[in-house]
């Protein structure tokens, strides 16, 4: 079911942030993504989930500060806490972008932003300053909200002239125009100022909507002006603008009942009827409806038909009876808790749901009754805070069940720790470090004492190695032979051989050399690599114990503030339960009082009709 | 003022009072001071719970998914005209490790320039497969579906893997790539 009614339309207009309403169709710098974080916050907001998105912000702040967006972010949070409730903190991020500084663009966002947020605090010339201190950088959709809020002020404060004089500001074809117009429109009325007033519901009762909303408006206008003529006592412009009201729309009845007014002003009581009589078959709690039971018979009375008079009374008599009566099983609805079930979302974990039951009315047998209330701005909020609330507790309760499964994996952790400790004690790997090192030392060493001595036949190859050996072979004999024969040719050769194995060998000493201490290099940042990962590994399991006391009491601080929260969400929320149920009790004794009234009126004029029938002596 | 009037004027009373209440109300109407207390107490307390929820997303990372071995997939839609997503399904190493079918307003989001943060999880360091399958509705209103795939080498730095839905203009199709964030 939908809210027939425009205030619902205007105030969640109204509400809707401040930050982009811009779709998809236009590129916006404020939506382009150079850092996840924001992506995902901006995700989260589209979405309407303000508590996610500021999360997201907020975690961002804390693990990586997001750079690349400029004061994009900024922007962003002040316009979520703004939507989410959070006027101090949107103001206390607003005002650090005000300074000359910052872009001309953000800094008039954020004069807007800020006058918004005073506007809803009721801080009229605070908010009036602030709009006004904006220059040319607003985009027109914004430019018009700007405008509407200003005149809003101007009416408030009663500044009619003024208000008026910025309506001239608005340009093209905005939706925000066309509300400032009705509003100020009904504002003159009521001070008396007739002639302005209709000229700007004029306006507005002519234009040529392009959505329901403003067809919504334009009816609404209509009617207005219809009213207003009648109070001018010229009932014949009034029919025609009720007749402008189209017959399907949410204020039909309201018009039907008027032209019915108007035309019996005129004195053309059958004709009147017409109207009323169509209005007969209508949901009979509307007040239009309501009120038509009494105008049809009450025509017939003026007309001199008094049985039909007598018999239309009765039939309203009954049916304000048995209204009254369904009337009292509403109330003990509302006071048992009905209604306020109605406005529970259907899933807890639904943090959107404030917005989408701003389009319907609730579940409840009480709905019909409480219309206007249900698109009061002050309801509305009251609904909002009790499901933020109620999000609040889903939030907390997931926390307090999650905690366990932390302690738990904790537990396991250390568990596993305490298992691998003996094996890292005993792990042979990082205890052949210091063996290798030695290793790694007389190798240098070595390495030295070659270079030092030139010892060129310590670098032989394999083959050279078997050729030295070889010609050792050859000198150990002819060592042993040298006092039996003449071996000079012999030893001769063995001279030539081995200086030419020297000669090979130190021909290539410098690169073999230098391979060599290139391997030494090798083996010393293998060396340190090694000892660097046992280092990071002793100090991980040095350092385990205490990562583990630091879990444990972040865990264990968690808790107490879970259960501190719970308690206080506990009771704001049955504080806001209490303040729904007086909202919707005093409302519906309202609508009690109007249909009393209704009754009271009916059983007189019977009481009057019967009367006047016994003196004439008819049957 | 005649009767029938007095009747006409309660109506008519009751919409101008309608009416002016849209005027004040069609912004605000500052709350009752009682009601001023119980939302300033609201305000405080989900500042609280902002600040808690902050501190347990934390812990929760830091114990679940420490920094070296953290490794996170998101999705998003540049234009999207060509496409109409669906769902998404998510392998890593050949497991599948994520399903997700989009609702309109998640698309929506998705859309006008929001990231989704598809996956979290853990990996080990050194070389892993990831494989996206996309499934939704494709040009000329078909059915669609349609993979992704990266090697990547998982170093002991968190991993930020995002999956792009790009309008390819000049072949009229979508493209799917895939970014890694340093």
């Amino acid at each position: 079911m939908h809210l027939p009614n425009s205030k619902t339309t205007l105030a969640s207009l109204l509400l809707l942030l401040s930050f982009s309403t811009a779709g998809a169709a236009e590129p916006n710098p404020e939506h382009q993504v150079n850092d996840l974080a924001y992506g995902v916050s901006l995700y989260h907001f589209f979405q309407d989930r303000y508590f996610s998105a500021i999360t997201d912000l907020m975690i961002a702040k804390e693990r990586k500060p997001i750079e690349k967006q400029g004061a994009y972010p900024e922007l962003l949070l002040g316009s979520l806490d703004l939507s989410y409730g959070l006027h101090d903190e949107a103001a206390s991020i607003f005002e650090p972008l005000l300074s000359e500084n910052t872009p001309a663009e953000i800094r008039d966002r954020a004069w807007f932003n800020l006058g918004k947020l005073r506007y809803q605090r009721g801080l009229l010339p605070e908010a009036q300053q602030d709009l006004m201190r904006i220059q040319n950088s607003l985009p027109d959709f914004r430019e018009a909200e700007r405008l509407n809020l200003l005149a809003n002020i101007y009416l408030q404060e009663q500044q009619y002239d003024k208000a008026i004089e910025t309506l001239k500001s608005f340009s093209g074809d905005s939706t925000w125009e066309a509300y400032a117009r009705f509003n100020l429109g009904v504002a003159l009325i009521r001070q008396q100022r007739f002639e302005e007033g209709l000229a700007q519901l004029r306006a507005d009762g002519q234009l040529k909507p392009r959505t329901n909303e403003l067809a919504a408006l334009r009816d609404k206008a209509n009617l207005a002006m219809g009213y207003a003529l009648m109070k001018m006592d010229r009932p014949s412009e009034a029919v025609k603008a009720f007749q402008e009201v189209r017959l399907n729309g949410p204020q039909s009845s309201e018009a039907l009942l008027g032209i019915g007014w108007a035309l019996s002003k005129m004195e053309q009581y059958d004709r009147a009827l017409t109207p009323w009589l169509e209005l007969r078959g209508r949901n009979p709690l509307d007040p239009a409806v309501q009120e038509s039971m009494l105008a049809i018979p009450y025509t017939f009375e003026k007309t001199d038909r008094p049985k039909l008079a007598l018999s239309y009374y009765e039939k309203a008599t009954h049916a304000y009876e048995a209204q009254l009566r369904d009337l009292d099983n509403i109330t003990q609805a509302v006071r048992d808790g009905e209604l306020l079930k109605a406005l529970q979302p259907a899933n807890m974990g639904d943090e959107s749901a404030v917005s989408l039951f701003r389009a319907t009315l609730p579940d409840s047998i009480s709905a019909p009754y409480l219309k206007d209330l249900m698109a009061s701005h002050e309801f509305q909020e009251a609904v909002k805070n009790y499901q933020d609330l109620i999000y609040l507790d889903y939030v907390l309760d997931r926390w307090q069940d999650s905690l366990p499964t932390f302690e738990l994996m904790l537990k396991e952790r250390r568990a596993l720790y305490q298992s691998k400790l003996p094996e890292i004690d005993k792990n042979a790997a990082l205890k052949s470090i210091e063996a290798y090192q030695a290793e790694r030392n007389t190798f240098a060493g070595e390495v030295s004492r070659i270079e030092e001595t030139n010892d060129v036949f310590a670098l032989a190859n394999d083959e050279e190695r078997d050729m030295l050996e070889v010609l050792g072979d050859i000198q150990h004999r002819l060592g042993s032979l040298s006092g039996q024969r003449n071996l000079k040719a012999q030893q001769e050769k063995y001279q030539l051989y081995k200086g030419i194995l020297y000669w090979q060998i130190s021909s290539d000493f410098v690169p073999r050399m230098w391979q060599l201490k290139k391997g030494l290099k090798d083996v010393d940042q293998a060396l340190i690599e090694a000892r660097a990962t046992e280092a990071s590994l002793k100090s991980a399991w040095q350092q385990a114990p205490k990562t583990f006391e630091g879990f444990e009491s972040r865990i264990s601080g968690q808790k107490t503030r879970i259960d501190r929260l719970k308690k206080k969400v506990d009771a704001s929320r049955r504080q806001q339960e209490q303040y729904l149920q007086t909202l919707a009790l005093d409302a519906i004794m309202q609508y009690r009082r109007r249909l009393n009234s209704y009754q009271i009126r009916s059983r007189f004029a019977l009481a009057r009709i019967l009367d006047n029938m016994s003196k004439a002596g008819t049957p | 003022m005649t009767k029938q009037y007095q009747i006409f004027f309660l109506l008519l009373a009751l919409l101008l009072s309608c009416s002016a209440v849209a005027a004040a109300q069609a912004e605000n109407i500052a709350p009752a001071a009682s009601q001023k207390n119980l939302d300033k107490g609201i305000q405080d307390l989900k500042k609280e719970v902002l600040q808690l929820n902050r501190d347990l997303f934390l812990l929760e990372e830091d114990l679940l998914f420490p920094a070296n071995t953290q490794f996170s997939v998101f999705v998003s839609i540049d234009a999207g005209n060509l496409f109409a997503l669906d769902s998404v399904q998510l392998q890593i190493d050949g497991k599948v490790v994520a399903n997700y079918l989009y609702t309109e307003r998640e698309l929506q989001a998705l859309r006008r320039g929001g990231v989704q943060r598809l996956y979290i999880g853990n990996l080990a360091s050194g070389k892993h497969e990831l494989v996206a399958f996309f499934t939704g509705t494709g040009p000329s209103k078909r059915d669609y579906r349609r993979g992704t795939t990266l090697e990547f080498e998982k170093t002991t730095d968190p991993e930020f893997v995002e999956l792009k839905i790009i309008d390819n203009k000049t072949k009229e199709q979508p493209d799917f790539k895939v970014k890694v964030w340093e």
